[in-house]
């Protein structure tokens, strides 16, 4: 969004006015004034209310002096003192009915506010545009439309006509009229953010014209313009409510954590802001934390029952707790007071969305629509999760129609940008039909024949395991630009995960997308189809903790390398008793506390999920997915599949996994969690100096190493044999295995360097260096099928470099597997190699010993057209003459 | 376009150059001038200087070109004595072009290399020198003198995509290492390009017929710098360019086979030595044959270029006939010349 600020306004400009008041109150009317103002607008509420009561209450008293006390007392959450004040000071005062029309709105009286502002309609009040802006509001709010434009368009008219400049007051009118209007004419929010620009610059006593500035810059996705927004306020007055749930929905616009932060703070400064405990609700509702939620929207509609966002996160919280009647009952209230409330259905959308209920997120958007055509934010929720239950064209529609609309929505311009591109790639199906691969052009046939066969292999694995087969075709995207994958996941770029399961349809980072040794894109993609045994099975309604941590455990199940591992910052957290008990898994997901927590919860979660299973058996963790799906939570499920209480599940974990890390916990130190564990699942923390989870181990292989470096490989040697009792299964950075194997090839000892690289590239599912290393000594000891698989092993890291895969089909054609030979060549080609006449002469050779001699013939062809007169394609050539004719 | 005997002379492949009576001997026909500009650190220096010790050992063991057709301008020529014909000052790299123009015959190669950095100031595209710069304007000027001569100009300098359209002229091929004169970041393009020419193994050699023309040795370095900065996960800040179609546009990608447009003629220009396929001369047969394959790679470069025009089942039914056949004339050279062809 262009923003067209008016020049020298800010805070500076701000600060400077107020830096010219006097800094200690006088006794006359216009001190006072001067003081309250400022007082108000620093945050020095009481002070502040002081003043203004003394002047609304004074025989000199002007009605701006009236209603600025009383529009303090709403904007400090006094909204029944206001009331009872504008009441107190003239009931029927015309100059006071604008005021006591926001103070009855504030508390829930929506009619009684109307009333109120048609009354000043009817006078002579000189805030009559104020009331009027307030009155189209209230009509939107119920869901007249036109009467609501109709307003609005009185008030631009009045106003823009008008020979005098409109007040900083009616400016905010202005602005907030255009606003509405601009959802049929975006071109009008422009003149909105000119109207409050101007409202900021006729020097207000409030900060409402900026507040409703950076709202405007929010709804529009202009997140830096609104930040910058908030902070300009927030630094005249760090407690003004609204500016930090303005930096609250920032915060969420950006993915931080800070917003719930920030959402605290804003009830700390107000702690009745229906707005702030509406949209606390919705944080709730995202983490999973339906009763805390529902508790929220409660507060927020003690304040003002009426109040429809509050409404709506009361119904989602009904809805997602499987409370039928308490949302049947929220969501009644709330059609009652608006039946053309498609924001309330929207609300609905994004909550079940958010808590991967694609299914019902895309019907209640479709009643939001149904509802209002014109709901651009509806359709745009319709056309996302259109697209995440794989209904594509349909998806796509949607969101033309919404950007068509809303030509300022972010996540909708960049979704259709990758749909431009994503109808470009190929889609190309499994041999058992299961799956559709929707794969970057770039890569698609060089990664498509690994991905393919595993896929397969998977889903047999995982509907043994689980007894349930999920939706098929299952739709597979690899992107080859992470922001791609983060826009198609969250509409935005940013987002750190690696994969995404919305069910039946996937989607993940290609290899490319990610420094070589971040991830295997083979036990990624094990993960997350992982999700759609574990969310199909359950009707989407498995906790997240409990579906991440089935998917982490089914990686370790399908390869010995694969899936998360302790990791030294781990066992800290552990051993300081930081990790969160099984009853609060969720939070560690949801809500972490410290950087690198989330990471611990995945592994955490895959403990549990395996420790319930050696204990209490596959049939229990499928009897639990089946709970969850019978709408049951999981204190209900631990007791009734489990037959122990949640509390003792959090003991007797508590005791397994202390038992089970026994040895390496005397050796780590105890740290409270607060490092970062990188981006990559193969890196860990100990590769930067000084950060937690050290102790006797790390010193010994900081020692080893530096002995290494100094070659004196046999004091090295003796530090990592003493490293390795310490912690048996540690195979990441640094590593004591590795060390050893390093001595053992400088020594010239090959066997022995194989045996320590073993012990690594069978714990490490990112060991890139030491499987290579693997390859290569077991090629040069003769053992070529070994070397095979330790290649084989490094494609699932890193599959880009074409003389890898040459060699591996060299490797493979010595040992007479053809088809993985001629699946290697063909790699190469896929990689585009310079040397392309070469490429597809090898494929022919591989085709031909493979007994394809059809196809052997076509590559020798394709080799020869680029290479006319190349000797030993002509050979083969003239050898393959004929295969495949009649 | 380069003169048409030339073209012949230059075939690249080894059948054909055979059966030029003209193909020149070894050494003869072709002129070397590498010029090391400014080197700004150490580092650079050692690198420029290593690059040009193993082209110039290249053009000397495998290409068969005499000392004294080299010459090798540096920023410091005692860093590799004995090797260095002088400074690299704008006078000295002038003044041998300038003598170069008098030594030259009609169809000889001139192989022109500027390594080192480049800049823009201004409109003005420069190659930085000890003393004054060398502008594209110097260079036009000298070049002029090698009308009849295959001029090949390869600027690997930042900023060299400028000297591109001033240079640009029938009968030359230019390359450059970046697109524009506002690329100027460090270049990386001479080392695979030289890699290319200089190794046997590096894979340049697509066509397979033994020898690495200007153009596999352009495309090599392309690929090969595009893949450099990908496995870096950086932004591609160099895109190099050739021209020799003389109408001042570079091509980024010119096709391997090409037919007419940029590429077309730096695929049949290489630097190296026609060397006369032992017997060919006495053996009538195979100088039949040899005449055979020529013509049959003709066609098989006439059908490529009609290839979007036939239908899919035609074009690979002619293709395949004709490969068969080159094929079986392949194998009967190679049996009748002991395998060397």
């Amino acid at each position: 969004m262009i923003r067209h600020r008016l020049p020298g306004i800010g805070a500076g400009a701000l600060l400077f006015v107020l830096a010219a008041l006097p800094a200690c109150a006088q006794q006359d009317p216009a001190t006072l004034r001067s003081d309250a103002v400022e007082a108000g607008l620093t945050g020095r509420y009481d002070e502040a209310l002081s003043r203004w009561r003394r002047l609304a209450t004074s025989d000199s008293a002007r009605a701006s002096d009236r209603r600025n006390w009383i529009r303090l007392l709403i904007e400090t959450g006094r909204g029944g003192e206001a009331v009872a004040a504008a009441r107190r000071l003239g009931a029927d005062d015309p100059a006071l009915a604008t005021v006591l029309g926001e103070a009855l709105r504030a508390t829930g009286h929506r009619a009684a506010a109307e009333s109120a502002w048609v009354r000043a309609l009817a006078s002579s009040a000189d805030d009559r545009a104020v009331a009027r802006v307030n009155l189209g509001e209230a009509l939107a709010d119920r869901g007249d439309r036109r009467g609501a434009g109709e307003q609005f368009a009185a008030v631009i008219s009045s106003l823009t006509r008008r020979e005098t400049s409109p007040t900083a007051e009616e400016y905010v009118a202005l602005g907030t009229a255009y606003r509405h209007l601009g959802a049929d004419d975006p071109s009008l929010f422009r003149e909105a953010l000119a109207a409050y620009d101007r409202a900021i610059a006729a020097r207000p006593v409030t900060h409402e014209a900026r507040i409703r500035l950076g709202e405007l810059f929010l709804d529009k996705f202009n997140g830096p313009d609104a930040a910058a927004t908030f902070r300009e306020v927030l630094a005249v007055n760090p407690r003004h409510a609204r500016a930090l749930l303005g930096k609250a929905r920032h915060a969420w616009f950006d993915g931080a954590d800070s917003a719930y932060h920030y959402t605290r703070m804003a009830l700390e400064a107000n702690p009745s802001l229906p707005d702030a405990h509406a949209f606390l609700a919705r944080l709730e509702l995202e983490a999973e934390r339906y009763p805390e939620a529902a508790a929220e929207a409660a507060a927020a509609l003690k304040q003002n029952p009426e109040h429809l966002p509050a409404l709506a996160m009361l119904a989602a919280s009904r809805y997602l707790l499987t409370d039928d009647a308490g949302y049947a009952a929220a969501r009644d209230t709330a059609l009652r007071l608006n039946p053309r409330n498609a924001e309330f259905h929207a609300d609905l959308a994004e909550a079940a969305g958010r808590n991967r209920l694609y299914q019902e997120a895309h019907d209640f958007a479709d009643q939001a629509v149904r509802l209002d055509p014109r709901s651009w934010r509806a359709l745009a929720l319709r056309g996302t999760n259109a697209l995440r239950l794989g209904r594509m064209e349909e998806g796509r529609r949607d969101l033309e129609d919404a950007f068509r609309g809303d030509p300022f929505n972010l996540w909708t311009k960049n979704t259709l940008d990758l749909l431009d591109h994503l109808v470009a790639w190929p889609e190309t199906r499994s041999a058992r039909d299961r799956f559709r691969f929707v794969i970057d052009s770039a890569e698609s046939d060089l990664l498509t024949p690994y991905i393919a066969p595993l896929a397969e292999e998977a889903f047999d694995s995982l509907a043994a395991r689980y007894q349930y087969a999920p939706p098929t075709p299952v739709r597979l995207e690899i992107y080859g630009s992470h922001a791609d994958f983060s826009v198609r996941t969250v509409g935005l770029a940013g987002l750190g995960a690696l994969g995404v399961s919305f069910g039946s349809v996937l989607a993940m980072d290609s290899p490319s997308a990610r420094d070589r040794g971040d991830f295997n894109w083979g036990s990624t993609f094990w993960h997350e189809l992982g999700h759609a045994f574990t969310l199909g099975m359950s009707g989407h309604r498995v906790p997240r903790w409990f579906s991440e941590g089935l998917s982490v455990l089914e990686e370790r199940r399908a390869r010995p390398a694969w899936g998360a591992r302790a990791n030294p910052g781990f066992l800290a957290v552990l051993k300081a008793d930081r990790l969160l008990p099984v009853s609060r898994m969720n939070d560690g997901f949801m809500r972490p506390s410290y950087p690198g927590q989330i990471i611990h919860a995945y592994y955490q979660a895959s403990l549990v999920c395996e420790y319930i299973e050696d204990r209490w058996g596959m049939e229990a963790i499928r009897a639990m997915l089946m709970g969850y799906r019978d709408r049951k939570t999981t204190p209900e499920l631990v007791p009734e599949v489990l037959g122990v209480s949640e509390k003792e599940l959090d003991d007797a974990f508590d005791s397994w996994i202390k038992e089970r890390f026994a040895t390496e916990l005397q050796v780590v130190a105890a740290a409270p969690g607060s490092e970062s564990e990188g981006r990559g699942r193969g890196r860990g923390p100990w590769q930067a100096a000084g950060s937690d989870g050290g102790g006797e181990l790390q010193v010994t292989l900081a020692a080893a190493l530096a002995r290494y470096r100094e070659k004196d490989l046999d004091g090295a040697e003796v530090l990592y044999r003493r490293a390795i009792p310490m912690w048996p299964e540690y195979a990441g950075p640094g590593n004591a295995y590795t060390g050893l194997a390093l001595i053992h090839r400088d020594r010239g000892n090959p066997a022995e360097a194989i045996a320590m690289l073993s012990e690594v590239t069978r714990r490490n599912e990112v060991a890139w260096e030491e499987n290579l290393l693997e390859a290569d000594l077991r090629a040069a000891t003769g053992d070529t099928l070994g070397a095979a698989a330790a290649l084989e092993r490094t494609l699932w890291i890193r599959p880009g470099d074409p003389a890898l895969h040459a060699r591996l089909a060299e490797w493979y054609q010595t040992i007479g597997n053809h088809s993985l030979a001629v699946r290697e060549r063909r790699s190469v080609l896929a990689l585009g190699p310079v040397d392309r006449a070469d490429a597809e002469f090898q494929l022919a050779r591989a085709l031909e010993a493979a007994g394809d001699g059809v196809e052997a013939r076509r590559a020798v062809l394709r080799a020869l057209e680029i290479a006319p007169t190349f000797g030993a394609a002509q050979d083969l050539l003239l050898r393959l003459r004929g295969a495949g004719r009649p | 376009m380069i003169p048409a005997r030339l073209v012949l002379a230059l075939l690249a492949a080894p059948g054909v150059m055979a059966a030029q009576a003209t193909a020149p001997a070894d050494g003869e026909g072709r002129h070397v001038l590498v010029v090391t500009g400014l080197s700004g650190e150490p580092t650079y220096a050692a690198r420029f200087q290593d690059v040009t010790t193993t082209l110039l050992h290249a053009f000397e063991s495998r290409y068969r070109i005499p000392r004294s057709r080299i010459r090798w301008f540096a920023e410091k020529p005692d860093a590799a004595p004995g090797r260095v014909t002088g400074r690299s000052t704008r006078e000295n790299v002038l003044g041998a072009l300038e003598a170069l123009a008098t030594e030259v015959k009609e169809g000889d190669i001139v192989f022109l290399l500027l390594i080192g950095h480049g800049s823009m100031t201004g409109d003005e595209a420069r190659f930085n020198l000890p003393g004054p710069d060398i502008t594209p304007a110097d260079l036009a000027a000298r070049l002029s003198r090698f009308p009849r001569q295959t001029v090949v100009v390869v600027n690997a300098a930042s900023a060299s995509g400028a000297f591109l359209q001033p240079l640009s002229a029938p009968g030359r091929i230019i390359i450059t290492a970046t697109k524009t004169g506002m690329e100027r970041n460090e270049t990386n393009f001479v080392y695979p390009f030289v890699q290319a020419l200089a190794d046997t193994g590096a894979g340049a050699d697509v066509d397979k017929d033994g020898a690495v023309s200007l153009l596999e040795a352009f495309r090599f370095a392309k690929a090969e710098v595009a893949r450099s900065f990908e496995s870096e996960k950086s932004l591609l800040t160099e895109h190099a360019l050739l021209d020799d179609d003389g109408d001042g546009k570079g091509s980024e990608d010119p096709p391997l086979n090409a037919v007419g447009g940029d590429g077309s003629v730096a695929r049949r220009v290489t630097l190296r030595s026609a060397v006369a396929v032992a017997g060919a001369e006495s053996d009538t047969v195979v100088a039949r044959l040899v005449r055979e394959q020529g013509a049959l790679q003709r066609q098989v470069d006439a059908l490529r270029a009609r290839k979007e025009s036939l239908p899919a089942a035609e074009y690979e039914q002619q293709l395949e006939a004709l490969l068969l056949r080159l094929a079986e004339v392949g194998a009967e050279i190679r049996s009748r010349t002991g395998g060397s062809r």
